[in-house]
């Protein structure tokens, strides 16, 4: 298994001391090539599972296994450092860097991780063009339409050819052509060998999954 | 292909460029403040190294005058004293100062030999010898009473050879001879009777041609006549005799005017001597008050320039403080406006796998860069308005050292790291989770 989350527990507190259980002992795995979706209403803990399972949040109980690696076991630097090699993550707002080209935005992984080659500009020209962004290459974020900003963000997760892609609701600013593309984009990296949990309240990830899972209040209540 | 890949390549150089070009207002805003902190701390240190080089050429120009002006005064007495009389006058020992005072010369004589004993008996205490032989007469010719001095100019002194030539004459006399056959008039003699230099007198038979006329002095001497002591002993049918010797003691101090009185009367002993201490105790204490004086004159000027420089520097701390205080506030408050604009950036980088120091380094980085820029160009602004508000020409760099200059090019960065580096280190810290969370 690529992804294995065991016992997932996560609490906040909220006003008055008051104590909300966010994720409640989840488990779940994902193999290489499985494209796994989550959904529910929100609020429901759906991001926090996934901030979790991609190593961005220390859950309360519960481990992740990362291509067998206890990830919060890890010290803080190194699971950044493993974050950078072995995961991607796509998220909603994008989250472009405004003063950076869409190219710029695609590379930047490489210089968190430090890995820049040659070879990854070209798997960056490469993405640019699977992902028909060719046109807007040197362009910036705010010069694009929300797909196009989408597809960069997907590039942008992609470029270090993630064992593990994150996705949370990355189509949920997208009206249906572009919300089409990237779902097909998404699931095609599954096809390639990847392990992806989608998380999504999007209906039309339906066939693109080979599990889907339904959350409410924290927990799995069918799937 | 490979180098422009190079150049394309995308690292945290290019994060920072791109962000600082992104963000103009903000950055020249920055950049702007480190300058002018900069430059107001450079201009600052510039103006009071020149004022204190200004004050250093005042004093050295001040004492400078004041040894001009000592020198010269010293000068005035050696001639004031020349002109008012000697030091010491050597009479005959039988000589009474009621016949003094009352003929207004002295009546007993002494040997014309006595002054060369004295010359040549190796004193030292006495500079200038100079045997006078003094009546008061009636000048028939021209129906008037004068005094007629005859005199021969200086003996050596054979002791102070330092004063005389190889034909032991005196190097820097102190009382011209006068010539044969010629007679010196005091003022008043020459202008009651109308004389000039080159018109011929005859005193008692003997004709003098005029040498020259001395200026109104306001003593006895503009009623004088000077003429050879020869023709002088001969007038007064007493050859080989002198009326006394003046000598001028010149510089000694007071104190040593007893032993003068004793040397003297040891060699001379039926002589006495008459001292005009007073004269000298005159002299010394104004030279010495002259001298107190002068040094007060400098030493308040000092104080004065002392005073003006501390005010100077007290303002200036002020101003470069608050100043530096500014700057520093402006770059705090820009970079952290600057992290909350970024929030969401911080989150996705450390999420795909940016670490805390290279989130730091991003923020810091764009402070210190504003901290370099700001330093070159604050610190030629600084130096340009410091030399012209220190009133130097153009390519007079002499208020300029390397200190100012470095400790200028230092200011901006040191104050850009200092001041960016807490809102850097909270850039740095922030829970990429916490941001991700939020949409």
């Amino acid at each position: 298994m690529e992804l294995k989350v065991a016992g997932l527990s996560k609490s906040y507190k909220r006003r008055k001391n008051k104590e909300v259980k966010a994720v409640d002992g989840i488990s779940l795995e994902i193999a290489n090539g499985e494209l796994v979706s989550v959904n529910g209403p929100s609020g429901c803990g759906k991001t926090t599972l996934l901030l979790m399972a991609g190593g961005l949040m220390s859950p309360d109980s519960g481990k992740v296994l990362l291509g067998g690696m206890d990830l919060y076991a890890l010290p803080p630097e190194e699971r950044d450092r493993e974050r950078a090699l072995r995961v991607g993550f796509v998220f909603q707002q994008f989250y472009l860097i405004p003063y950076l080209t869409v190219t710029e935005n695609i590379l930047i992984p490489s210089v968190g991780s430090g890995t820049w080659s040659l070879s990854l500009r070209e798997r960056a020209m490469e993405l640019i063009t699977r992902l028909n962004l060719d046109h807007r290459a040197d362009h910036k974020p705010g010069e694009l339409s929300t797909g196009e900003r989408q597809r960069a963000a997907l590039a942008r997760a992609l470029i270090n050819k993630p064992s593990v892609l994150f996705a949370d609701e990355p189509t949920g600013n997208l009206d249906d052509d572009n919300a089409e593309i990237v779902l097909d984009h998404i699931a095609g990296y599954a096809d390639e060998g990847a392990a992806v949990l989608l998380v999504t309240h999007d209906r039309r990830v339906g066939n693109r999954a080979h599990r889907v899972y339904r959350m409410k209040e924290g927990r799995f209540s069918d799937n | 292909m490979a180098g422009k890949n190079n150049r394309d390549r995308t690292d945290i150089r290019t994060i920072i460029g791109s962000e600082l070009r992104h963000s103009k207002f903000g950055f020249i805003t920055g950049v702007l403040s480190l300058v002018i902190a900069t430059a107001v701390f450079v201009a600052s240190m510039i103006l009071l190294r020149g004022d204190e080089l200004a004050t250093e050429r005042l004093m050295m120009e001040k004492e400078k005058e004041l040894r001009v002006e000592m020198v010269q005064l010293e000068d005035d007495y050696r001639i004031i004293m020349r002109n008012m009389g000697y030091n010491v006058l050597i009479l005959s020992s039988e000589q009474r100062i009621s016949d003094l005072e009352r003929e207004g010369y002295a009546t007993s004589l002494i040997n014309y030999d006595d002054v060369w004993e004295l010359a040549e008996s190796g004193i030292t205490t006495l500079n200038h010898l100079l045997p006078v032989l003094q009546q008061k007469i009636f000048w028939r010719e021209k129906d008037t009473e004068i005094y007629l001095s005859g005199i021969r100019g200086q003996v050596p002194v054979y002791a102070k050879p330092g004063h005389l030539t190889d034909d032991f004459e005196y190097r820097s006399p102190i009382m011209d001879r006068v010539p044969d056959g010629k007679a010196d008039l005091g003022e008043e003699v020459a202008a009651h009777h109308n004389l000039r230099p080159g018109d011929v007198v005859t005193i008692r038979g003997e004709a003098f041609e005029v040498n020259r006329v001395y200026p109104r002095r306001g003593n006895r001497d503009d009623l004088t006549m000077w003429i050879p002591l020869d023709r002088a002993q001969a007038i007064f049918g007493t050859p080989g005799m002198i009326s006394g010797i003046l000598a001028l003691e010149c510089v000694c101090a007071t104190g040593e005017l007893g032993q003068v009185r004793k040397e003297v009367t040891a060699i001379l002993p039926h002589t006495q001597v008459f001292e005009f201490s007073s004269l000298i105790a005159a002299r010394a204490d104004v030279r010495h008050r002259a001298s107190r004086l002068h040094e007060e004159i400098l030493q308040a000027e000092l104080a004065h320039q002392s005073r003006l420089r501390t005010e100077k520097e007290r303002l200036a701390t002020i101003l470069i403080a608050v100043i530096i205080a500014a700057a520093a506030v402006w770059i705090f408050v820009l970079i952290h406006n600057n992290v909350r604009e970024r929030r969401h950036e911080i989150g996705i980088l450390r999420a795909i796998g940016f670490r805390r120091h290279q989130v730091l380094g991003i923020f810091l980085g764009k402070s210190v860069i504003m901290g370099v820029l700001a330093s070159v160009i604050g610190c030629m602004a600084g130096v340009a308005a410091g030399l012209h508000f220190a009133g130097y020409p153009a390519g007079g760099f002499e208020p300029v050292n390397g200190t100012v200059v470095a400790g200028g090019l230092l200011l901006a960065p040191l104050l850009a790291f200092t001041a960016g580096l807490l809102p850097s280190v909270i850039a740095a810290n922030q829970d990429p989770a916490d941001i991700l969370n939020e949409q």
